[in-house]
């Protein structure tokens, strides 16, 4: 994240920074050592429509559907194939992808996005049972 | 002063801080202590939306925070903790980032053995596309230097032909001078279509 500062002393950051409320606790204690007569103020914030409950329901089961998380192919075209939002497409190759990555090297299996091998994939369910 | 809290875990100030350097130094070992990716920069002005103005923050990401979103090690709640951004936007941001790079690692042939091997990857990988982000910047810059040239070649041809056709002096430009800077143009014009249809050829 980063900090803005002027030359002539004001500081501020650069966007909102999104903390947990223990971080928060921590930040508002740290803020009022700095400067006791700081006040804190609750703030309603907007929420983006596809938050609202619009996104995809669908399970994400299907061996040829995470075949393609794993693969080349770009977010469109994912979303093309199987039907699903590109949302849905992005949101579910952060978890998975990341989870499948890790599991793959520290068993010494190697793959490439052009080579997925569904077996793995299906070992993979069978052993963490994330999915 | 105040601290906003956003109900969606959004904290920001109503306003810039004026702080002694001293309160600066602190603050921002605070703020160092807390996150994992902290960085000054000095500003002319500060923004003037604040919490509960927006939707969304987005937020560009760093070198650092690209190569945290490939620590396997951490899960994406730990990753968002760390780096003050929402839990969505670095589950988003993980899916687009490790899918990239496990293409460009298949492309340029590299096994990844252990999950310690990723730091030079992830630094060459990125060095790699920064390379690529400026070429496309350069090369969109050129062809829009290049349009605006054949543009006002384009219109300064118009107003010779009409020099020409007229047979009048116009602007200071005479008939004679209109005829040769025409020729001039139109050789220019020609310069710029070849070269255009090579590079289009090339690609």
């Amino acid at each position: 994240m980063k900090i803005l500062t002027t030359s002539d002393g004001y500081v501020d950051f650069e966007k909102p920074i999104h903390i947990t409320d223990d971080q928060t606790e921590k930040f508002i204690t740290l803020m009022k050592s700095l400067f006791p007569n700081i006040e804190t103020k609750n703030i309603q914030e907007p929420i983006k429509e596809f938050a609202l409950g619009k996104g995809d329901k669908k399970g994400w089961g299907d061996l040829n559907e995470l075949a393609m998380l794993l693969g080349p192919e770009d977010n469109d075209t994912i979303s093309s194939k199987t039907g699903r939002s590109t949302m849905s497409i992005r949101a579910k190759r952060g978890d998975f992808v990341a989870q499948f990555t890790k599991w793959a090297i520290e068993k010494g299996y190697t793959y490439s996005p052009n080579h997925v091998d569904k077996n793995l994939i299906e070992k993979f369910r069978k052993e963490t049972k994330i999915i | 002063m105040k601290i906003l809290i956003g109900h969606k875990g959004n904290v920001d100030f109503d306003e810039p801080i004026k702080m002694t350097n001293e309160q600066k130094e602190k603050f921002i070992h605070f703020m160092t202590s807390m996150f994992f990716f902290v960085e000054e920069d000095v500003m002319t002005m500060l923004r003037k939306d604040r919490v509960g103005s927006r939707a969304e923050w987005p937020r560009d990401w760093s070198e650092e925070e690209l190569a945290l979103l490939y620590d396997l090690g951490k899960d994406t709640n730990e990753i968002s903790e760390i780096l003050g951004r929402t839990w969505m936007s670095v589950d988003l941001k993980r899916g687009d980032f490790i899918v990239d790079f496990q293409k460009w690692l298949s492309e340029k042939g590299f096994v990844m053995k252990k999950v310690e091997d990723v730091k030079d990857l992830i630094d060459k990988f990125l060095k790699e596309k920064e390379k690529i982000k400026i070429k496309k910047r350069l090369d969109k810059k050129e062809f829009r230097d290049r349009l605006k040239e054949i543009e006002n070649l384009e219109s300064n041809k118009i107003t010779f032909k009409k020099i020409i056709s007229i047979g009048l002096p116009w602007g200071g430009v005479t008939v004679k001078i209109a005829k040769s800077k025409l020729k001039e143009i139109e050789r220019k014009i020609k310069l710029l279509e070849e070269k255009q249809r090579l590079e289009q050829h090339k690609n």
